[in-house]
């Protein structure tokens, strides 16, 4: 067990344990920016090795919010970074995740459903995509989305709303049926 | 029907590993207080071989004696014997030197203030000699 700052109650047990809590939370909203696993698992690890050697000056009370907040901006960093690579390289990134058990219609049916969710997520302005996937994937209060994004609380809600106005009518223009 | 928004929050599972991943991560970082020592150690040591490796230049102080007894073989003379302080003209009668011992505390080492009473030394080279300089000369 490696030795903890003094003045910081992060040591490596609560950092593990802080993982296993947030893990899958803080992947699903990277992946949502990123829509690679490979890459949505490395930058939640990065931001957790972020967090251990800034652990002596992390507050406890806030330390969720600022995982999501480090995650977040390393995600975005590393978008920005691929797409100067794709433009450089004119590469194609991110993964299509397989639709396992599915039969061949099925299957297919499934990945243009993803398909056209990722183009409706990704049509949102990152303030208010941000707000969404961290209102509807993590545990976080208002108040903590609003710490861990730096903006008022009252900005969260008005955020979500037109965040999930502006997915549903992206999403039922592709798939009508679902809005009925 | 299901709500389209179903399929935009679905949770997804990270790859697996992702705990022992970290476990390896963080036993791997060094504290900052380690790493800054260990860049101090680095630079010293690196310090250490430079002046180790490097080639030996003359001493600025001797070859400024050598330059002076080229200059004014009186003046070698003196410093060459060990000769008490005091006044040296040049053989040429060009220029007066004063000689003043600096007192220091390595017996094989004397140094000598030089004084030049007027103009620039006739070697030309030397045209300031209010230089402390320091020679070995019992070893001579």
């Amino acid at each position: 067990m490696l030795p903890t700052p003094p003045g910081s109650s992060l040591d490596q047990a609560g950092l593990e344990a802080l993982y296993t809590r947030l893990e899958v939370p803080v992947y699903n909203v990277v992946y949502r920016w990123l829509w690679d696993a490979q890459d949505a698992r490395e930058v939640v690890q990065e931001a957790f090795v972020s967090l251990w050697r800034m652990r002596a000056r992390v507050r406890m009370e806030s330390v969720e919010p600022l995982v999501y907040k480090i995650a977040l901006n390393q995600a975005a960093k590393r978008l920005r970074w691929r797409r100067t690579w794709r433009w450089l390289s004119l590469e194609q990134g991110g993964d299509e995740r397989p639709a396992q058990g599915l039969g061949a219609d099925d299957g297919l049916a499934a990945q243009q459903r993803q398909r056209a969710v990722r183009v409706a997520v990704e049509a949102l302005p990152e303030a208010l995509r941000a707000v969404v996937m961290l209102c509807e994937l993590s545990d976080l209060s208002y108040a903590q989305v609003a710490e861990a994004l730096e903006i008022p609380e009252g900005t969260v809600a008005s955020r979500r709303n037109a965040a999930i106005k502006s997915l549903r009518r992206s999403l039922g223009r592709r798939y009508p049926e679902d809005l009925s | 029907m299901s709500d389209p928004l179903h399929d935009v929050f679905e949770i997804l599972q990270p790859p697996p590993g992702g705990l022992a991943e970290l476990q390896r991560r963080v036993q791997g970082e060094r504290t900052p207080r380690r790493a800054w020592l260990g860049g101090l150690a680095l630079v010293a040591a690196a310090a250490a071989v430079l002046v180790v490796a490097s080639p030996r230049t003359p001493e600025p102080a001797l070859e400024l004696a050598d330059q002076l007894a080229c200059a004014d073989p009186a003046l070698a003379g003196v410093l060459c014997a060990g000769g008490e302080p005091g006044a040296v003209v040049s053989p040429s009668g060009a220029d007066r030197l004063a000689l003043a011992l600096v007192p220091n505390a390595n017996d094989r080492v004397l140094i000598y203030r030089v004084a030049g009473a007027g103009a620039p030394m006739r070697a030309g080279q030397i045209t300031r000699a209010q230089v402390g300089l320091g020679k070995e000369l019992r070893g001579r």
